[in-house]
């Protein structure tokens, strides 16, 4: 047991150095295999990949407030799910909507502004708690956005959501794309996967992103140095939440519709799993969570219908003996 | 440069300053000695805005501070270097030190200097907070506290806990202070230390101040010393 243990130990040592220093060849592996996936994958694999980028757009995104600010919402669905809801708007040709277009460069900032403009609310109230206080705040929003989905159905469709969400253009004048098939529509949400994480990485590393590791470590001690945290959480706030309002969109172009079940709490819950497994406060981690909590089902189910079981016993496993998720376990902190 | 008018601090009921007074002039050091408990590190709390005063006020540079938010009583050059752990642990050195060095006014310190005041720093910038020892983690907080370039520093308890050799090297770091101007607010239990650094002493019992000269006075005095510092 003793050296079972030793030889793990040291194997996972090898692992991190060898990571370290192959972190670039890494990703451009990895970036040249998500490249090429379209081409090598039968259609239900595709779809599959599709709904991980997707998710890791989202898990991402909360990984700005969990991992690098310290704050933990319970919530994110609310963004999520406002992102696929106002496209449906924008965008499908059911009765309830407008069906303006589908143009990205149209409907993008509509987006963008629409969750922007919530998580600026949100933020102004919940951001004025934290710990727990924090946590019930951004639930509750959340809950009551999805009752609203539910009961304001001459709105909203009800629990069936709103349908006919058509697949994006992208346009201006004559010169037209269009993502309607699914492998160009994966490569649209990898560029939008690609997006994020270059940007995510950019602010985490910058002075605003050590700022914010700085208020996760001890808010207060940040304080007494001169920052005025509030403007910092806000910020990161609205970042966060634009980046899973983009994910719900994208999520709602691509099974062409929006439903309820984008704003309940067990999506944010879904989240944080796929961040806490993943690997909080890095960007990584949630990629990984992502994809593992989007596949596992998939292939438990295949066994036993008890894959939800097997989810919480995955995350009771990381909360207890790996904290800092599956990504934590390989790479060395600094 | 700072001027504590009767300021009485309350956590919940509990009345902890019972109108407490002081002044810290330009480039003066002064210590504020007790027991555990008479409320010394709740006056440095009153002054940065942690646990404001309900009563009295606070005057810094002639700005009344008493109920301002305390990032904006950092920017007007109040720097502090906390009690116990003071550094950030998940961080490196270097982040632990360039943290400080935005929002606030450029002034004399920066990362360059830094170094070449405290050269074995050089070497640890990249290890993470937690991974220091006591003296070290006490002397990042001291530094990152200078890289705000305050015209007060308020230390509290940086003694505790630590190895004479680095006591006497923070003593260094107070005296070259007050060389340069600035003021500095001691908190101390050590009181030998405060006696070797301090140019004014306040003695503190059950949230009022009992005493306030300078350290020949209160050595002489060994009753006093005995009956509220436990000598």
């Amino acid at each position: 047991m003793g050296t079972e243990r030793t030889k793990i130990i040291t194997h996972i040592a090898t692992a991190r150095s060898w990571l370290a220093a192959n972190s670039r060849w890494v990703l451009i592996l990895t970036l040249i295999l998500a490249l090429i996936f379209p081409f090598s994958v039968k259609t239900y694999i595709l779809s599959l990949g599709i709904e991980v980028l997707i998710f890791a757009i989202f898990a991402m995104s909360l990984d700005l407030l969990l991992g690098y600010t310290g704050l933990p919402s319970l919530g994110h669905a609310a963004f999520f799910g406002l992102g696929a809801y106002i496209l449906a708007y924008v965008s499908s040709n059911s009765e309830l909507a407008l069906g303006l277009t589908d143009n990205l460069l149209i409907t993008l900032p509509i987006v963008i502004l629409g969750t922007a403009l919530s998580a600026v609310i949100l933020g102004f109230l919940a951001l004025r708690t934290s710990g727990v206080f924090f946590l019930m705040i951004t639930l509750a929003f959340a809950q009551m956005l999805f009752s609203i989905a539910i009961r304001w159905s001459s709105v909203t469709g009800g629990s069936d959501g709103m349908t006919g969400v058509p697949r994006p253009t992208l346009g201006i004048g004559t010169w037209h794309l269009s993502f309607t098939d699914r492998a160009d529509f994966y490569y649209l949400v990898l560029a939008f996967f690609c997006i994020t994480w270059f940007l995510l990485r950019y602010i985490v590393r910058s002075p605003f992103g050590l700022a914010l590791r700085g208020i996760h470590a001890n808010e207060q001690r940040m304080r007494g140095l001169g920052y005025n945290t509030f403007r910092y959480k806000f910020t990161a706030f609205i970042v966060s939440g634009v980046i899973a309002g983009i994910a719900g969109m994208l999520l709602s172009q691509y099974f062409w519709h929006a439903v309820p079940h984008n704003l309940f709490w067990n999506m944010s819950g879904q989240a944080l799993i796929m961040v806490v497994v993943g690997g909080p406060g890095t960007l990584t981690g949630p990629v990984i969570g992502a994809t593992l909590m989007r596949l596992l089902p998939n292939f438990a189910s295949t066994y036993t219908e008890l894959s939800e079981t097997l989810m919480g016993l995955v995350l009771i496993l990381f909360v207890l003996l790996a904290p800092g998720g599956i990504f934590g376990i390989f790479h060395k902190k600094r | 440069m700072l001027v504590v008018d009767n300021i009485h601090t309350y956590y919940e009921e509990s009345h902890v300053l019972q109108g407490i007074s002081l002044q810290v002039e330009s480039g003066e050091t002064v210590a504020i000695l007790g027991r555990n408990g008479a409320g010394k590190s709740t006056v440095v709390k009153s002054i940065i805005g942690f646990q404001q005063p309900r009563i009295g006020r606070v005057l810094f540079s002639n700005v009344n501070i008493t109920h301002l938010p305390s990032y904006r009583i950092a920017r007007l050059g109040a720097g502090l270097v906390p009690q116990g752990q003071s550094i950030f642990p998940t961080l490196t050195v270097r982040e632990n030190i360039m943290l400080a060095s935005r929002g606030i006014q450029k002034g004399i310190w920066n990362l360059d200097r830094v170094l070449a005041t405290f050269p074995n720093l050089g070497e640890r910038l990249t290890h993470r907070g937690c991974d220091l020892s006591g003296g070290e983690q006490k002397l990042i907080a001291i530094v990152r506290a200078l890289m705000t370039n305050p015209r007060m520093l308020m230390l509290d308890e940086p003694s505790e806990g630590l190895a004479p050799l680095i006591i006497e090297e923070i003593g260094l770091i107070i005296r070259s202070l007050r060389d340069q101007g600035v003021s500095v607010l001691l908190v101390e239990q050590n009181l030998n230390f405060a006696f070797e650094v301090a140019d004014r002493i306040y003695v503190m019992s059950k949230g009022r101040i009992v005493f306030h000269g300078n350290p020949e006075e209160l050595r002489r005095d060994e009753t006093f010393l005995q009956f509220h510092l436990g000598l």
